[in-house]
């Protein structure tokens, strides 16, 4: 039984179209990235899996039932969202924050028992936050508050976790902790992961499938060396590329052909 | 407590401290005439309760909707919740309304309504626009709040044998709430104040933004609607008491939040037990500085209010955590 299954979902904003007839299928344990130029409506998609968004037309289901007769609690407790931005003003600590990722399984009115604090400090420490526990979030550096907001999403416990540019803002050494913790977590507690990306190699190697989005439609789904061919990356990027092996992990290894002049030329006659 | 012990002593007439605490103790010296007695325990301490429970409904509405709006200016006043209560009001005044509904009596009923509806109104309106903004609503219950005005105006205007009335609920005022009239903004008033704090974990989710909230399984419509209408039940408690008094809903949440953080489980009642002193302050002030005649407390709170949150803001920037 497939946990999430997105079927022929269309979405348009003010009448200009984001997604057209978009269908996904995932597996449990699976780890999916979406690429895509901005734009091309990777945060639409993540958004109408949780029901953030409504889709024009189309449906989602989780674990076979339709996403739309999910109640807010119960659907919070199945899938997780990791937001691009959110309001960041507020004074609230990071532990409070992060506890919050509890309520979909405590209420809203029951305070924390002793293993809702366990599961909190637990993704404190995945996401490297132990020691920002009592910081206010308006102290956090950009890194610092993607992770906490990873962390938030993580104490959700949901078995559908879906993250919009978890690498956004992190510096190297994050980006492939929290890529590998979250390669690793989907394949021990098998959840299912959606994630996106920009960067195409880190795709490559933390991806078990690949999905290109442009021009609304879903261009490729497979495995990263199904999709990540030359062709295609150049019809969603624009770019052209070359496509070697990585020279360690064996996985294809998108190189960009361009000389910063001609990156140039192209971008005026754009 | 100190601030109430305190404020039971001072008006057009002075009573000592030891008179007071022999009243209160049952154990009246022979100082203590019949005329202290009666101005202590059937004017000034209902007084000073209702002024507890319309600081502390004002204190806690006002967290609730910052909280709700996420947005450090919001108040009761501000977002219109205040001038549709003065609204409710003037029409029952105006129009004899009497019924009254679970113990409450016609004039609260009539704030509560309006109260309610107002907020409502500029909740759809701000939903309506663009881009949704909480600065949207805002200046959505500003302009509702100018027009509304503008009708209870009018409504004086046409009315003008019922002015006097409608005037002393406008400008705000503590004088002649007897037992009776606590025990009524008693229930309303811890009514708003408990749901309002039922609500607080919601409303620390709310900071964070609707998606956030969204994603961790918060019923968006509703706990809009149970914010709203808790806040708008505590507001129409305050302002059935006591007419309309500005400002405390704006301040004593910020001082609150300067004092406890911006966790709403410590705020809303930390928030109104700042507003009851602030109220019991103002209203003291209101009945001495120009005894034996009284100022409306509502000037009172607004020229301590002002000053005082001008020295906040200046020594601590940006305050708590709606901004805060």
């Amino acid at each position: 039984m497939s946990p999430l299954v997105a079927q022929e979902l269309s979405f348009a904003y003010a009448n200009q179209s984001i997604l057209d007839r978009v269908s996904l299928e995932l597996r449990a344990g699976e780890v999916l990235v979406l690429l895509g130029a901005n734009g091309a409506g990777k945060t639409t998609l993540l958004q109408t899996l949780c029901r953030q968004l409504r889709p024009d037309s189309g449906v989602v289901l989780i674990d076979q039932s339709d996403i739309r007769k999910f109640k807010p609690r119960s659907l919070a407790k199945t899938v997780a969202l990791m937001p691009q931005q959110e309001n960041r003003d507020s004074q609230l600590r990071v532990i409070d924050v992060v506890s919050l990722g509890r309520t979909p399984h405590t209420g809203w009115w029951l305070p924390l028992s002793q293993k809702d604090h366990e599961i909190v400090k637990q993704s404190l420490e995945i996401t490297g936050l132990t020691a920002f526990g009592d910081r206010r979030i308006t102290e956090l550096s950009g890194g610092e508050w993607r992770r906490m907001i990873l962390a938030r999403a993580l104490t959700q416990h949901a078995s559908i976790l879906l993250l919009d540019e978890p690498t956004a803002g992190l510096d190297l050494k994050y980006q492939l902790d929290v890529l590998t913790r979250v390669q690793r977590m989907a394949r021990e507690c098998k959840l299912t992961v959606v994630l996106t990306l920009h960067d195409l190699n880190h795709a490559s190697i933390f991806g078990d499938r690949l999905a290109i989005l442009s021009d609304c439609k879903l261009l490729a789904i497979g495995t990263p060396r199904e999709v990540l061919q030359p062709s295609l990356i150049e019809q969603a990027f624009g770019v052209p590329v070359t496509v070697i092996d990585h020279p360690i992990h064996g996985t294809p290894f998108v190189v960009p052909l361009y000389e910063r002049e001609s990156l140039y030329k192209r971008g005026a006659e754009r | 407590m100190v601030c109430a012990v305190i404020s039971l002593g001072v008006g057009a007439v002075s009573i000592g401290l030891s008179e007071i605490v022999g009243l209160l103790t049952e154990s009246a010296s022979s100082t203590t005439t019949s005329t202290d007695r009666s101005i202590l325990l059937e004017l000034r301490l209902p007084r000073i309760f209702s002024a507890i429970l319309v600081g502390a409904s004002l204190g806690a509405a006002g967290v609730g909707f910052q909280g709700l709006f996420r947005n450090p200016l919001a108040d009761p006043y501000v977002i219109g919740a205040s001038s549709g209560a003065g609204l409710g009001v003037t029409l029952a005044v105006t129009l004899g309304f009497q019924a009254g509904f679970l113990g409450f009596n016609g004039i609260a009923v009539a704030a509560l309504l309006g109260s309610v509806s107002a907020v409502a109104i500029v909740f759809t309106i701000g939903s309506l626009s663009t881009d949704r903004s909480p600065l949207s609503l805002l200046l959505a219950g500003v302009a509702l709040s100018s027009m509304i005005n503008a009708i209870v105006s009018l409504l004086m205007f046409l009315n003008d044998e019922k002015i006097v009335v409608i005037l002393s609920w406008l400008m705000g005022s503590l004088a002649g709430n007897d037992w009776q009239a606590v025990r009524s903004t008693a229930a309303a008033s811890l009514l708003g104040i408990g749901l309002l704090w039922v609500m607080a974990r919601p409303m620390d989710a709310n900071l964070l933004g609707e998606q956030a909230a969204q994603s961790l399984g918060l019923d968006l419509v509703k706990f809009r609607i149970l914010v709203v209408v808790a806040a708008s039940i505590a507001t129409s408690a305050a302002v059935s008491s006591a007419g309309i008094i500005g400002f405390v809903g704006l301040i004593a949440p910020h001082i609150a939040r300067y004092l406890v953080g911006p966790r709403h489980l410590w705020l809303v009642p930390t928030s109104s037990c700042i507003g009851a002193t602030i109220l019991i302050v103002s209203d003291a002030i209101a009945r001495t500085v120009v005894a034996p005649a009284e100022l409306p407390v509502g000037i009172v709170t607004a020229l301590l209010g002002c000053p005082f949150f001008l020295l906040l803001l200046k020594t601590r920037s940006p305050i708590g955590g709606v901004h805060a």
